[in-house]
């Protein structure tokens, strides 16, 4: 049966026929343009007219130069950063969980980096000993930590990495638990209800180049072992059984996966809030202009949700200025948009 | 918050009880308490047969007007941040501004409560049989008209006269004082309510004090009350003075750009202890306490 | 060489519900075994069990001579290959899904990409799925993507193959092509090659059979045996009606009514 091997009939073994490949290359071509635009008009769009901000550019003063580079710069940088990380992460949740709908708060991040950032806060206001922890690390810190341990209260609450339904369940319960305690403490001060607000609402106003950075490395720790265990989602697709009879060891894989979730999701939300849509919106927009396997997908979901989060950061920031809109408002809106015109779309093909 | 009750109309008695009150005034003319009809700010018209004698604030500011006037023993029940004069403290809490205990007022059987107008419970008292009078105490204007429309409804007009006219002399002398002790133009300054960053706005409460006060807000009046703003503009804007919560002026330089701001360089940084604060952000008789500890510190950081 | 694939005293329960009790079995190299049965009677649960899929309440399984639990994950993948009955919704062409047969053997980085490259072409070619390599399966027909799955399985080039249900859904040509591939690979290359089938006359096509009834497994042996000692007629309490047809065994259909068997 082994037969002899044809010369004359070329295989593709490539993951893409040409078309697609071409495609795809097109795809992030106009990824890395649209961010090359977007960084470049961030600088422009602000406080000042585009007129004045180009003056700026060409004859700068101090207080000019820190506007464009200690400012306006790092700004949209981290929020790209932050748009990755969050695109990475609804890729992730989308291929582990093998449902379109899944994006990255979906293990309860959200309530529990809101539940940390109450305690941060109530540690400031109040000067509760038990509490002093979370002040040090200030909003940010607590953000993350409460993340990372609501996804650890989700693991432990669906017993392991072995039942994906549990783990979704878990996920829903911890939110709807986390948020009820931070709503209890709220009560106890409700000055802090507005700082709450502003969190959940997301703000990139503070982005300096130390988150920045910070955002960048959390970047590239997480989406490299990503693009390295991608197969193994690949392989999930076929179903459990299949992924499991090719030699995949299915809990070790989720829990790799839902470790790179939590540090890309809990990075993110410490440092611009509680963003909603970008992780759900940017893998589809993905798969919907380019039909990707689970590699190519956990690279271009990254650079789709960078270039979304840049465009909401300068569109909140252009609109009423000098004031600004919540960063969160406005991708609330356009990511509603797009799912309304997605649906249209699909029922109209069907 | 704004706008939780909608003004459900004009609550009139039937006329001919006002008319047959009226007369009764009349014919009992000399005695102190007679009957009044006063309008609330939610539009209804309050009809008081006696001046109250049993009232519960929930407002901060409405106790502070009431205990101002003379009739803090009239008081059975405030809200739970009522917190001045320390007598107050005593008396049993109804509750926050969203969420009043209604059992807790109907068990104290008051023939008064006052209340802001954005208050939730209005039509429950009114179901209950409970008199409410709602009050707007957004703006410095309403100060003044509170309180005579509180001194009205308590039967102690001339106090609330008095009052008035002290609260005008103190404002108004801290103010000239303000604006003489400066050398130079208007100092810039930036109120900060809240580090997401919203600042007072011209149009706030906070933001007519710092006008009265000789200042110049770097907000302008069309971006409303409390707009939450672009932290590059106040980079830009470089304020001489920054008001903000002293948890968070130790942290102004981490912003980014904050600290070539002036204020910030400088040190020229306004906070306040949370007891002078209630001061500045409640629109009540205290007010010029409030003004007293601005224009304090202003006198400080900025010679 | 020791049986590819065996089972001793094997018990398998559904949280309480026992579906099979004490079931031996040494399933033959280089022959197509096809497991048939009523529904329930635990088909498809034995051949997850004997793929390691699913652990026994009591009992064990060995691949090669050794307890499958003895195997690391990686040596176990390169010598059992599974088809699962549901082949789940994936958005990979059909190379890529080939591709992934090679998993056990190349790991995450699909370092061995020349011998990749070869068996993959090897698998293709046996099913005829060559020309749609770069479709994407979700483009492909019903028997076309059959074919793609069963070519991944080939790929994996393991001793022993399960296959849960590979036929089903499929019009007779595609069934007669996948019953074709399988006895390929049992007789061409020695295979040890177990497989769930529905249909009663392609499952008589293989060289032997496992039948398992109500309470169990009938029997275990060739076609032959099979008829000879009635199995199919227990397993399904009915008379099952087989003709030979010039070589072949047909099951025919009786309409007419019957007398029911109880066994």
């Amino acid at each position: 049966m082994n037969a002899v091997r044809p010369a004359s009939i070329a295989l593709h073994t490539g993951p893409l026929i040409d078309g697609d490949r071409s495609r795809l290359y097109f795809w992030l071509a106009i990824c890395v343009a649209t961010t090359a635009l977007l960084t470049g008009a961030s600088l422009l769009v602000g406080t000042s007219s585009i007129e004045t901000s180009l003056g700026w550019l060409t004859s700068p003063d101090a207080q000019s130069s820190v506007i464009l580079w200690q400012i306006r710069l790092p700004r949209t940088i981290g929020a790209w950063f932050a748009g990755a990380l969050l695109g990475l992460g609804g890729a992730i949740a989308q291929g582990v969980f093998r449902n379109p709908l899944a994006e990255p708060y979906l293990l309860g991040t959200a309530s529990g980096a809101a539940l940390g950032v109450t305690l941060s806060l109530l540690a400031a206001d109040a000067s509760i000993a038990e509490l002093a922890w979370a002040g040090k690390l200030g909003v940010t810190g607590a953000a993350c930590v409460g993340a990372v341990a609501a996804i650890a209260l989700t693991i432990l609450l669906s017993r392991g990495v072995l039942q994906t339904a549990n783990q979704l369940l878990a996920g829903i319960v911890v939110a709807f638990l986390l948020s009820a305690v931070t709503s209890l403490l709220l009560l106890t001060k409700p000055e802090l209800w507005r700082a709450m607000q502003s969190f959940l609402l997301g703000s990139t106003g503070f982005l300096n180049w130390s988150s920045a950075s910070l955002l960048g490395i959390v970047f590239c720790i997480c989406a490299l072992p990503a693009a390295l265990f991608a197969r193994g989602l690949d392989a999930l697709s076929l179903g459990e059984d299949t992924a499991a009879s090719l030699g995949l060891s299915l809990p070790k894989l989720r829990l790799c996966m839902l470790g790179i979730l939590s540090l890309a999701t809990a990075a993110a939300v410490g440092e611009v809030g509680v963003v909603g849509f970008v992780g759900l919106v940017a893998p589809h927009l993905v798969r919907e202009s380019v039909a990707v396997n689970n590699r190519q997908l956990l690279l271009g979901a990254p650079l789709c949700g960078g270039a979304l989060l840049q465009a909401a950061d300068l569109v909140s920031r252009w609109v009423i200025h000098p004031a600004e809109l919540p960063v969160g408002a406005v991708t609330a809106a356009v990511g509603g948009t797009y799912l309304v015109v997605l649906l249209w779309r699909r029922s109209r093909r069907e | 918050m704004v706008g939780g009750v909608r003004a459900r109309g004009k609550r009139r008695a039937a006329p001919w009880f006002s008319l047959c009150v009226l007369v009764l005034a009349g014919c009992h003319a000399g005695v102190a308490s007679g009957a009044n009809v006063v309008r609330d700010d939610l539009q209804r018209d309050i009809h008081f047969e006696h001046a109250p004698q049993r009232i519960v604030t929930l407002l901060p500011s409405l106790t502070e007007t009431v205990c101002a006037l003379g009739a803090c023993g009239r008081l059975v029940a405030t809200d739970r941040y009522s917190n001045w004069p320390s007598q107050v403290l005593a008396l049993p809490k109804a509750g926050g501004l969203d969420d009043a205990e209604i059992e807790l007022i109907v068990s104290l059987k008051p023939d008064l409560v006052l209340l802001s107008r954005s208050e939730r419970i209005t039509d429950r008292l009114a179901e209950l049989g409970i008199p409410s009078f709602a009050l707007n105490t957004d703006r410095f204007a309403d100060i003044a008209r509170n309180i005579t429309t509180v001194g009205n409804i308590l039967g102690v007009p001339e106090r609330a006269s008095i009052l008035n006219d002290t609260i005008t002399d103190e404002v108004n002398a801290i103010g000239a004082q303000a604006r003489a002790a400066r050398h130079g133009a208007e100092p810039t300054v930036y109120f900060e309510v809240d580090p997401t960053p919203y600042a007072a706005g011209p149009g706030s409460f906070i933001g007519e004090l710092l006008t009265q006060l000789g200042t110049r807000n770097i907000v302008s009046a069309d971006l409303g009350a409390f707009p939450k703003l672009n932290p590059e503009y106040v980079v830009r804007e470089n304020p001489d003075v920054i008001f903000i919560a002293d948890k968070d002026a130790q942290h102004l330089s981490d912003r980014p750009g904050w600290a070539d701001i002036r204020a910030v360089r400088e040190r020229r940084l306004c906070s306040f202890e949370s007891d002078v604060s209630d001061t500045i952000v409640r629109p009540g008789p205290r007010v010029a306490d409030g003004m007293h500890a601005m224009a304090d510190c202003l006198r400080r950081v900025n010679p | 060489m020791s049986e590819a694939l065996a089972c001793r005293d094997l018990s398998l329960k559904y949280g309480s519900r026992s579906v099979l009790e004490q079931v031996s079995l040494d399933v033959a190299v280089g022959a197509w075994t096809a497991v048939v049965g009523p529904n329930g009677s635990g088909k498809s649960t034995l051949l997850r069990a004997l793929a390691g899929l699913m652990t026994p309440s009591r009992g064990t399984v060995s691949l090669q001579g050794r307890p499958l639990a003895a195997w690391s994950r990686r040596e176990r993948a390169r010598r059992l290959a599974w088809l699962a009955q549901d082949s789940g919704t994936t958005n990979l062409t059909a190379a890529e899904v080939v591709g992934l047969g090679r998993f056990a053997h190349s790991g995450w980085l699909a370092a061995n990409k020349s011998e990749d490259d070869a068996a993959m072409r090897r698998a293709m070619l046996a099913t005829g799925s060559l020309p749609w390599a770069g479709r994407r399966v979700t483009t492909l027909s019903g028997g076309e993507r059959q074919r793609v799955l069963l070519a991944r399985v080939l790929a994996v080039e393991a001793p022993v193959l399960l296959l849960d249900e590979p036929t089903t859904h499929l019009d007779p040509p595609h069934q007669e092509e996948i019953a074709r591939i399988l006895r390929d690979q049992a007789h061409g290359c020695g295979v040890c090659v177990v497989s769930a089938i529905h249909d009663l006359s392609l499952a008589l096509t293989a060289d032997r059979l496992i039948v398992l009834g109500p309470d169990g497994v009938i029997g275990h042996g060739t076609v032959r045996e099979a008829l000879a000692g009635g199995w199919l007629s227990t397993a399904f309490s009915t008379d099952i009606d087989i003709i030979e047809h010039e070589g072949a065994y047909l099951w025919r259909p009786a309409l007419e009514p019957r007398r029911r068997h109880h066994a």
